[in-house]
């Protein structure tokens, strides 16, 4: 038996909903978290680039991004997701899964990364490793997650009644 | 490395890669054809590993192509390829009974899909030779197990998952801090190379506490007496397929990371665990089987089967010798399937009734098959004589016997008297379920012909137990010979030559006090 309960208001793409309005409505939290919001989303790609022979990687990066698009959120109300985040996980795993599954396949130990140099006059010389796409796969996996349980507690409706609640 | 390197993975990446597989939206029949698929590859992999690993061969396989000490490595030895195939089939049975009982709720949230990743984190946790791995493993394993636990959000489901999870996430942080300690005291994770370092720092007390701290977390995995209080509670509120592998194999889990742990890592000081693992095996083969006696539902009991049952293992592990630990391997088989077997005869004897109560009366008339295969796993549970279990419990018994210390023999009394308690507790099962003339105003329900197929092939199974007792001991007695000599499994997994533990780069010299 699935309890019934109230079906959740979606999130409002702009934010006319009474019901969804700002959790907060200061004007200096919405003008400094545009800035704010591009600078944390840039410094995790960055984590994320470098991650595989750096310190970084897809899972803080993950969490980066999960914290600028929270905040996005506190500020204006909406979601800067276009798409539901939880269909981000079964993606990101099935990537940083397929990524370890090539080299099992090919014989060679799972999660083999291959990599290799490239140069190019604006980054110089840099390391491209295949265990990216495992970093990245992890990225969704964490941004999806992150966001999916962020997400559903912001929805949490404290005079919502469940069947049996007496 | 031999060229067999690649299959101690093979099961858990093949029940990976079907659960993500049936995360696609998919009609039932493909859902189910391809679990069925997928679990019969693992089944088909796991026998690879025990013919692999019959001659005493131990397969390793890095990840990522690192070295032992450094990388995470998959190990297969005798015991690890054992518990993956005995997962194998109870895995099969569940996805059988999953397949023979639509559900469309919990199929519509991945009920096969979360199956196939509990089958994975069982499986890796069996074959990792690490132990920050085993953690991720038992994660994995855990998180599929929370969410099939409220799957279906019933109040009793959210209930007792709460407690579970609750549980198991203190004892999982337990473990985190246990793998801290370990690292800090010997400076590696690998079990081989853990094993190397304890016994080059001979008895010492602080490895010991790591060992106690272990031995709590597996014991709370492993639902020992005072930490089991979830399970009796837990299991029942599942759905019935999800509910067989639960009591099957979960617990199994707990109890093969401390065989592992206790056998092969941590061996300086084997008098404290063992004397603390006596204890509590012979407390909760007693509470157990005094819950059995206690409880009036079809899947309570058997969840007090299944707490007793781990109560024999760790009694048999606490003994300590060779000889027990043979017993406990070849009991572990006979605990999991006839565990499987019991839980399937209970999801048709609950169907055919409508509810959950034993005392129905004179099913006997309407269910003759399913009161035979239960007459027989019940007399596998309790240990008497035509059965497996008979040949698994009189050899712990003569195990304890041989060993002599006071507390071995004491536990060898709770022993005799908890199987004596469960005989009873089964043939009240009995009394009120089969025997006796139907209430004619009683329905009888039909049940799908395939569930009680899945009840007769565990049942077949659990017959097997008697008659290739022969063959599981053979195997039990390498197993325990493998385990008595760890410096094999060491060998095995780190190479002959010492590890070498290579200077920083960048030119910054070790730091040595």
């Amino acid at each position: 038996m699935t309890p019934r309960r109230k079906k959740p208001a979606p999130v409002p793409v702009n934010g006319s909903s009474p019901t969804t309005a700002p959790l907060t409505d200061d004007p200096i939290l919405r003008s400094v978290s545009r800035a704010v919001f591009a600078l944390i989303l840039l410094f995790a790609f960055l984590l994320l680039w470098r991650g595989h022979n750096a310190p970084g990687g897809g899972f803080i990066a993950g969490l980066m991004t999960v914290g600028a698009l929270i905040l996005h959120r506190i500020a204006t109300g909406t979601s800067a997701l276009r798409v539901d985040p939880l269909r981000l996980v079964p993606w990101g795993l099935a990537l940083a899964f397929l990524t370890g599954l090539v080299p099992y396949l090919l014989g060679r130990p799972f999660l083999k990364s291959a990599y290799g140099y490239i140069t190019t006059p604006l980054t110089g010389e840099f390391e491209w490793a295949s265990a990216l796409l495992f970093d990245f796969g992890v990225y969704l996996v964490v941004v999806g997650g992150g966001l999916a349980i962020a997400y559903a507690l912001t929805d949490v409706d404290p005079q919502e009644r469940v069947e049996g609640d007496e | 490395m031999s060229g067999l390197s690649w299959l101690p993975l093979a099961p858990f990446v093949t029940s990976l890669g079907f659960g993500l597989l049936l995360l696609w939206p998919a009609r039932r029949e493909v859902r189910v054809a391809l679990s069925l698929v997928g679990t019969l590859a693992t089944l088909a992999f796991a026998v690879g590993l025990l013919l692999a690993t019959a001659d005493g061969t131990v397969l390793v396989s890095a990840l990522g192509g690192w070295r032992a000490p450094f990388g995470i490595v998959l190990t297969a030895d005798r015991l690890a390829a054992w518990m993956s195939l005995l997962a194998a089939v109870s895995a099969l049975l569940t996805v059988w009974q999953a397949a023979a009982d639509p559900d469309p709720v919990r199929e519509k949230y991945h009920l096969f899909a979360l199956l196939q990743f509990l089958f994975a984190g069982v499986q890796l946790s069996f074959l990792t030779g690490d132990l920050f791995n085993l953690f991720v493993a038992f994660e994995v394993m855990l998180v599929a197990s929370y969410a099939l636990t409220v799957l279906g959000s019933t109040r009793e489901q959210l209930r007792e998952g709460f407690r579970y999870i609750v549980m198991n996430l203190a004892a999982s942080s337990l473990l985190v801090v246990a793998c801290g300690l370990a690292y800090g005291v010997l400076g590696t994770l690998n079990f081989a190379h853990l094993a190397q370092r304890a016994a080059e720092l001979g008895p010492n007390a602080t490895v010991t506490s790591v060992g106690v701290l272990l031995l709590i977390v597996f014991a709370a995995k492993g639902a020992l007496f005072p930490l089991g209080f979830w399970l009796p509670g837990t299991y029942p509120a599942l759905p019935p397929a999800v509910g067989t592998f639960f009591a099957a194999v979960l617990t199994k889990v707990g109890v093969y990371a401390l065989l592992r742990v206790f056998t092969t890592v941590f061996t300086q000081e084997p008098g404290v665990t063992n004397t603390l693992l006596l204890g509590l095996g012979s407390v909760t083969m007693l509470y157990g089987a005094f819950g059995m006696a206690s409880q009036r539902e079809w899947r309570r009991i058997l969840s007090f089967t299944v707490v007793s049952s781990v109560g024999y293992l760790a009694f048999g592990l606490g003994i300590g010798t060779p000889e027990a630990v043979r017993a406990s391997v070849a009991y572990l088989a006979v605990s999991v399937l006839v565990t499987t077997a019991l839980f399937a005869i209970a999801t048709v004897a609950e169907r055919a009734t409508g509810t959950r109560l034993v005392r129905a009366r004179g099913m006997l008339e309407f269910l003759p098959l399913l009161a035979a295969c239960f007459l027989l796993c019940a007399l596998t549970v309790a240990g008497l004589p035509p059965s497996g279990g008979f040949v698994a419990k009189y050899a712990l018994v003569r195990a304890g016997l041989s060993q002599g210390s006071p507390l071995a023999l004491l536990a060898v009394g709770s022993a005799l008297l908890s199987s004596l308690i469960t005989l009873y507790a089964m043939l009240n099962v009995w009394r009120g379920f089969f025997w006796g003339k139907h209430p004619t105003w009683l329905p009888v329900y039909r049940v799908p012909r395939p569930l009680h197929a899945a009840a007769y092939t565990a049942s077949a199974l659990v017959a097997g137990l008697t008659l290739f007792a022969g063959p599981i001991f053979a195997q039990a007695d390498a197993t325990a010979a493998e385990l008595s000599t760890p410096q094999r499994y060491i060998r095995g997994v780190l190479g002959d030559e010492p590890v070498v533990i290579p200077p920083a780069p960048g030119g910054q010299p070790e730091a040595h006090p």
